[in-house]
């Protein structure tokens, strides 16, 4: 699988975007764009448990959307990254930069 | 008592402003000597007046002395009115003033024409005045009102804007000093309502001392609306805050709920605690937000610039920019040329030289410190001492009043200029604030006209990729390559799109000494390439100015996470190369894979350690570790980006360490540029010939010192 998705939904007081397939530098801009849209705006989750790989292109836009976040005073998580997302988040250093859920439904009210 | 203790209080905080003037220019000295008299009054009267009751010949000497102090600092405001901003000798009128000081000691202190005797009881004060007591003080006052009117009139004439708004201050300061010394000192005992209030004369060095710091301090002009901000602020601390907590103090003082040290301690506490709250929050209400938001607007506009539209439409459009952000009547942007020189390249039809190589203007650009340079820094900063008189010919040459400099070390690759404002306005603060705001913008812009060259070529090359990886690849080949007989070092740094975040980049520090960086800036393209050339130039001027390579990095840090796009972050490794000691310090910020193979292991070793990628948090410093790696004759290090372990195949396999550490030993005896073409093809050969991210590697192969060089 070469090609990424991202679907956006609406669960409670989150905007979420479940993210299926590889992160990297040819296929981060949709999953930019579709941050960029929202960080900042709404409480964000983001559903990583799909995402087959990850490079520094998608740390990237994680990154931006948590300062985003942050400045705007909006709620941001990942939710139940992959096993290759975990250890791309943990490469930074700063895991706890990335708040964590392990499933949608422990997505804070 | 209370009183006094303001006093004294007004004296500490007078000494603390004149002691932090660290100029060296014109009417220092004559500060210096106003400000300490004033202070030297302050002490004296105050503790003369509290002597009074039960030592009053001593207090009589104290508060004879507190005149002659008076005086001295009149006569040294005067000195300094004639003088400012100058430092013409003007003997004799010293000698004079000298003259003058010597008779006011002599008659005020060791004669009984201004105070014959003095006593107080409890809070009524009694002093028995000399028969020439009202001329000897109008006269003092008389000085200090004729430097104020001095600095005034002086302020009415001088040209430099920015030495006509340090004398209204000065002036300003002064009249406050005068005007409130005489109705306290002068006038107030001689009434029974305000008899009390006399401890609080000598408090006005206060208003003169502050006024006269600015003036030595500021270089820059003022605009009307960011002083009565800056005062607004002020007020509402002292309204909000100062005054209850003054008064609640003063209660529990007078109470004898609190020891007057208990009762300044309570205060200072409580005023550094609340005062924080109380001056963001006026900051807040009063409109520091909306410049920032502006500064915002204005990076934002800077970086939406579309390069691919050739130098001169970009310019254009910065030009545009900028005379909208700053009202400035002009905008001209200077680059560096082949020779060396800096050239005016737009406005178009005005190429002109306008310093040449090893000119003394272009010696002096390149010896600042400071990349935004205001004129009226130039004229009234002691820091520019040294190179004003090439400064001031530069911007006299450009009619200039403001100039951004692009930077590497100490190249100038470029410059801004920024004629006077259309409003006649000087530029301030507020403008300064947001060029260095603007600075890392500016600078790729610097860098694009200095690589991009003119309209002529763009038509050969293509659009955007072509235009910027012209600037990568200038930049990526600007570089200090480790030649030394000791080492063998290759790198590879190849992007996808011909354009990208990588980064290898090295320095000579001394004969057996080099710095080197090696990693990725996140992002991808164009952006990525402008963090990438910004970080590069910033990482060659921070080492200029920082030996700690902890706070190197951390400096590096902080400037991506402040200055870079948000998102922006920097995984790699910062290196030392010691090779008289066989040895490599390193800092590990994320690099994903840094390999050590000494020629007595079978294997490789992983080396690279923990490591916190920057951009992240602020203050990176308490995570950093340094770390030395002992290199044997005969060792090499191979250092790759996440382009390479990332790399994925395509069944969505990753290239991983396993396979890169099978590359370095089965290329023991290649050299280091085999081993990392090796690594190359074996990535970029797993993922079917494509590889999707920016790719770096490095091997750096270590023969020893040659014996003749070993000590």
């Amino acid at each position: 699988m070469t090609g990424i998705s991202v679907e956006v939904v609406e669960r409670g007081a989150w905007t979420v975007l479940t993210v299926h397939g590889p992160i990297n530098s040819y296929t981060h801009n949709e999953l930019q764009e579709k941050t960029m849209r929202h960080a900042g705006r709404v409480d964000m989750a983001v559903d990583l448990s799909g995402v087959s790989s990850m490079t520094s292109a998608g740390i990237g836009v994680l990154l931006a959307a948590v300062e985003d976040a942050a400045a705007a005073g909006k709620r941001f998580v990942v939710v139940a990254p992959s096993e290759v997302a975990r250890l791309a988040i943990e490469s930074t250093g700063f895991s706890d930069h990335f708040p964590t859920v392990p499933s949608l439904k422990e997505l804070p009210a | 008592m209370g009183l006094t203790l303001f006093t004294y209080l007004a004296a500490a905080f007078a000494a603390v402003a004149a002691l932090g003037v660290k100029g060296r220019g014109g009417g220092v000295r004559a500060f210096r000597i106003a400000a300490f008299s004033g202070v030297a009054y302050a002490v004296l009267l105050a503790t003369g007046y509290l002597l009074s009751e039960d030592y009053r010949a001593a207090a009589l000497v104290l508060v004879r002395l507190a005149a002659a102090g008076a005086v001295t600092s009149y006569l040294a405001f005067f000195r300094l009115a004639v003088g400012y901003p100058y430092a013409k000798r003007l003997v004799a009128l010293d000698v004079a003033l000298a003259a003058v000081a010597g008779a006011a000691l002599w008659a005020l202190v060791f004669t009984d024409a201004y105070l014959v005797d003095l006593k107080r009881f409890g809070y009524d004060f009694v002093r028995f005045e000399g028969s020439y007591h009202a001329a000897l003080s109008i006269a003092g006052a008389g000085i200090g009102a004729a430097a104020a009117v001095t600095m005034a009139a002086r302020a009415a004439v001088v040209s430099s804007r920015v030495y006509r708004q340090h004398l209204a201050v000065m002036a300003l300061g002064l009249a406050g000093s005068v005007a409130w010394g005489y109705a306290l000192a002068i006038v107030a005992p001689t009434s029974t309502f305000l008899m009390g209030a006399y401890p609080l004369s000598a408090a006005n060095a206060l208003f003169s001392v502050l006024a006269a710091s600015y003036a030595f301090s500021a270089t820059r002009v003022f605009q009307a609306r960011a002083a009565v901000k800056a005062v607004a602020a002020w007020a509402v601390i002292l309204l909000a805050f100062g005054l209850p907590l003054g008064a609640a103090v003063g209660m529990a003082f007078l109470l004898r709920g609190a020891a007057p040290a208990t009762a300044v301690l309570l205060a200072a506490v409580g005023f550094a605690a609340a005062g924080h709250w109380a001056e963001s929050f006026a900051k807040g209400r009063l409109g520091s937000g909306h410049d920032e938001a502006s500064r915002e607007d204005l990076e934002a506009a800077i970086a939406h610039l579309d390069l691919s539209t050739g130098r001169e439409s970009v310019l254009g459009e910065l030009s545009g920019i900028m005379g909208d952000a700053f009202g400035c009547s002009w905008f001209a942007t200077l680059s560096e040329d082949d020779s060396g020189g800096l050239r005016r390249i737009y406005p178009e039809d005005d190429d002109a030289l306008v310093a040449a190589p090893g000119s003394p203007a272009l010696e002096a650009l390149a010896a600042l410190e400071r990349r935004v340079v205001f004129k009226t820094d130039v004229v009234a900063d002691e820091a520019f001492a040294e190179q004003k008189p090439a400064l001031l010919a530069f911007f006299e040459a450009l009619g200039a009043e403001a100039v951004v400099l692009a930077k590497e070390g100490r190249r100038v690759v470029g410059a801004f200029a920024f004629g006077p404002k259309r409003s006649g306005a000087d530029y301030d603060a507020l403008d300064y604030a947001a060029f260095d705001a603007v600075h890392g913008k500016l600078f790729v812009v610097a860098y694009y006209a200095r690589h991009v060259a003119r309209e002529s070529l763009l038509e050969t090359v293509e659009q955007e990729i072509g235009l910027a990886d012209q600037i990568v690849r200038s930049i990526q080949q600007h570089i200090d390559p480790i030649a030394h007989p000791g080492v063998s070092v290759s790198f590879r740094c190849e992007s996808p799109r011909g354009l990208g975040g990588d980064l290898f980049d090295s320095v000579r520090i001394s004969e057996h000494r080099w710095f080197f960086v090696v990693g990725d800036i996140s992002g991808k393209g164009l952006n990525a390439s402008m963090s990438m050339v910004i970080l590069k130039s910033m990482i060659r001027t921070l080492l200029k100015e920082e030996k700690d390579f902890v706070k190197l990095v951390s400096r590096t840090n902080a400037f991506i996470k402040e200055r870079l796009p948000r998102g922006t972050f920097f995984s790699g490794l910062f290196g030392f190369l010691a090779l008289d000691k066989g040895s490599v310090y390193f800092i590990n910020c994320g690099i994903p894979a840094m390999f050590f193979r000494s020629p007595g292991l079978d294997s490789a070793v992983e080396a690279q350690g923990d490591g916190k990628m920057l951009g992240f948090v602020k203050n990176v410093e308490p995570f950093l570790k340094t770390r030395k790696l002992a290199l044997p004759p005969g060792s090499r290090l191979l250092i790759c980006t996440d382009g390479i372990v990332e790399a994925e195949s395509v069944r969505g396999e990753r290239y991983g360490k396993e396979r890169l550490a099978r590359i370095l030993g089965e290329n023991k005896g290649s050299s280091a540029a085999e081993t990392v073409d090796a690594v190359v093809k074996s990535a970029s050969a797993f993922a079917g010939g494509r590889l999707d991210d920016d790719i770096t590697v490095v091997a750096i192969d270590y023969e020893g010192l040659p014996k003749e060089k070993k000590r």
